[in-house]
């Protein structure tokens, strides 16, 4: 049943792991996999797609070398294989105009400062793997403690859009 | 002004030997609300005009060679000198003190239009100084807000560094207690190799890269037993496939309490450096605010070395640090505080550059020496070193190549060096291949 992954991206390796243990709970039905560099994801994510498993949700920091997090969220939305993917920018300092570029080039669905606090995160985590399972069409009744009750709700009356 | 006819006018009406002063610098020519009957002229020199009752400071004109003073009072109705003329510069003043309207016809005229022509040209000139002076005063307001604003900041910042040092001093000692406590524990009730997991966590945190993490996860397949969770730790401690073997033999159980063990010895190592780099952060930030160390004319600079070596030794420990100190160098006038910054972020970035790219046989050596009058202290390490193109830009605020890993830095290093080695009237000079990085300090020696 392990086939849904969540990929979290920070060249930081104590957040990383901050965010691992805070995502530990995911981890028990879904994947949570880390990377240290962008390109390391995206080299992930080809072996997850061509497994035929899915990538649900990418979490990337923003402020890395060699490729930034909108840099690599770009590149995943241009990805059709990723065209459900949700992408979640995690920074520290963001400017106004990496703010703007995220959400207009790098198809942010949801932005967290940092620190976050793990409440925040798996509330935005569970929204976002909602989503991504009713647009993917994967059944969702095995993973409903991961997901967020409300949304499931809106989606099975054909309230969202 | 056509300048033969101001010569011409010059030698007529201004070269009596008669009525010639030397004036000394310092001495007055007018006094402020003194009668006037004179138009001087200044051969050489320089004058100023100062308003005393009016208790200002700065000059209201000044007059150069070939310009004039006692315009106004020559030619006002009431004949009284509104300012106060001072010889500025040792000056050779002539003057005119006739009735120009009883000149013949002819002078009159000639004298009056050139007159007519100094009057308007001393006004435009008088009217500009007045702008200038505004101008600077203006200037010198802005910078004197701005030190206030920066002091200001310093006193905050010393503050709330004293603040948070105390919770960070409080946090790191706690954590020393737990780790020691834990040890013991484990000492007393487990084997050597159990032991050695924790230690290692604690002592070297994650060594292995994310994706190394992941291939030996891979290579766990044929423990089935293994769950999830204690697969990722084992793997993120570097635990080889034929380790955990010799491990699962003996006791199934064995995995799990090593996974959490290691777990928890690297959780304490990451807090250390954490809290290690919190209060860098906090130093760096404070020293930058405020200069709060006092001056002494008696200080050993080699003492300074090695105060800044014992500070950085936990993050110099898996590197070679070499120190040569010339134990002859005379005591100078310093800030003792102060150049131990500098040698902690000198020493600290040279470490840092290293780790991050991981050198292999990464060294650092430091001397201390006479070059010629001054104190050369020098940094040396074997890192990657700085590229050309920003080996400019080193020096500036918020300027950092650190990426990835532990590090916290603001970036404010290389500028805390540059202030205090310029307080000091030091000079500092980079020279940077890959291979070999220095960093040479001078300090003149002052006593």
């Amino acid at each position: 049943m392990d086939k849904v992954y969540i990929i979290c991206i920070d060249d930081q390796q104590e957040v990383l792991n901050a965010l691992e243990q805070d995502l530990a709970f995911f981890d028990e039905k879904l994947n949570v996999e880390v990377c240290d560099t962008a390109q390391e994801a995206l080299d992930l994510m080809e072996e997850i797609d061509g497994n035929g498993d899915f990538v649900a949700l990418v979490i990337t920091d923003q402020v890395m070398p060699e490729m930034s997090g909108v840099e690599l969220l770009k590149e995943i939305e241009n990805d059709e294989r990723y065209a459900l993917t949700r992408r979640m920018l995690l920074t520290g300092q963001a400017t106004h105009h990496d703010t703007i570029e995220a959400i207009n080039l790098g198809g942010v669905d949801q932005y967290l400062a940092k620190p976050w606090t793990r409440d925040q995160l798996h509330s935005s985590v569970r929204k976002l793997l909602t989503h991504y399972f009713f647009k993917k069409g994967i059944d969702y009744q095995a993973y409903q403690d991961n997901l967020d009750q409300d949304l499931v709700y809106k989606y099975l009356r054909n309230e969202t859009i | 002004m056509n300048s033969e006819r101001h010569d011409s006018i010059i030698r007529k009406y201004f070269s009596d030997k008669d009525k010639e002063l030397r004036l000394k610098s310092g001495d007055i020519l007018l006094k402020q609300y003194e009668l006037n009957d004179r138009l001087f002229y200044i051969q050489e020199g320089k004058l100023c005009g100062f308003l005393p009752d009016k208790s200002l400071h700065e000059p209201v004109f000044e007059a150069e060679a070939q310009g004039f003073v006692g315009v106004y009072s020559f030619f006002s109705a009431d004949s009284v000198s509104y300012s106060h003329v001072v010889a500025e510069q040792d000056s050779i003043i002539k003057y005119f003190d006739g009735d120009p309207f009883k000149l013949p016809e002819q002078d009159a005229q000639e004298l009056l239009s050139f007159l007519f022509s100094i009057v308007v040209g001393e006004l435009r000139h008088r009217q500009h100084f007045a702008g200038k002076m505004a101008h600077e005063r203006q200037e010198t307001l802005q910078k004197l807000i701005q030190s206030e604003k920066m002091v200001t900041l310093g006193q905050m910042a010393a503050g709330l560094a004293h603040e948070l040092n105390n919770s960070i001093a409080s946090l790191s000692s706690n954590l020393g207690q737990i780790k020691e406590t834990i040890g013991r524990f484990l000492a007393t009730n487990e084997s050597k190799q159990i032991q050695s997991y924790f230690q290692s966590g604690v002592d070297d945190g994650q060594k292995v890269s994310s994706a190394e993490a992941r291939d030996l996860r891979r290579s766990y397949g044929k423990f089935d037993h293994l769950n999830k969770k204690t697969a990722k730790k084992l793997s993120r401690a570097g635990v080889a496939s034929s380790e955990l073997e010799k491990i699962t033999k003996k006791d199934k159980e064995q995995a799990t309490k090593i996974a959490e063990l290691w777990e928890l010895g690297y959780l304490i190592h990451d807090m250390q450096i954490a809290s290690n780099q919190a209060a860098h952060v906090i130093q760096s930030v404070k020293s930058v605010g405020v200069a709060n160390q006092s001056w002494s004319k008696d200080v050993d600079v080699n003492k300074t070395v090695s105060e800044a070596l014992v500070i950085l030794r936990s993050l110099t420990k898996n590197i070679d640090v070499e120190s040569e100190c010339d134990p002859d160098i005379p005591l100078t006038e310093a800030c003792s505080g102060e150049l131990v910054q500098v040698w902690i972020n000198l020493i600290k970035n040279a470490a840092e550059s290293l780790n991050a790219s991981s050198a292999v046989d990464p060294k650092i050596s430091i001397k201390t020496g006479l070059s010629g009058k001054r104190i050369c202290v020098s940094v040396i390490d074997s890192g990657p070193g700085i590229p050309q193109d920003l080996n400019e830009k080193v020096f500036q605020p918020n300027f950092t190549t650190k990426v990835g890993g532990l590090s916290f830095g603001l970036g404010l290093g290389l500028t805390i060096v540059k202030r205090i080695v310029n307080e000091h009237n030091g000079s500092i000079e980079v020279e940077s291949k890959p291979g070999r990085t220095e960093f040479k300090i001078y300090l003149p020696v002052v006593h």
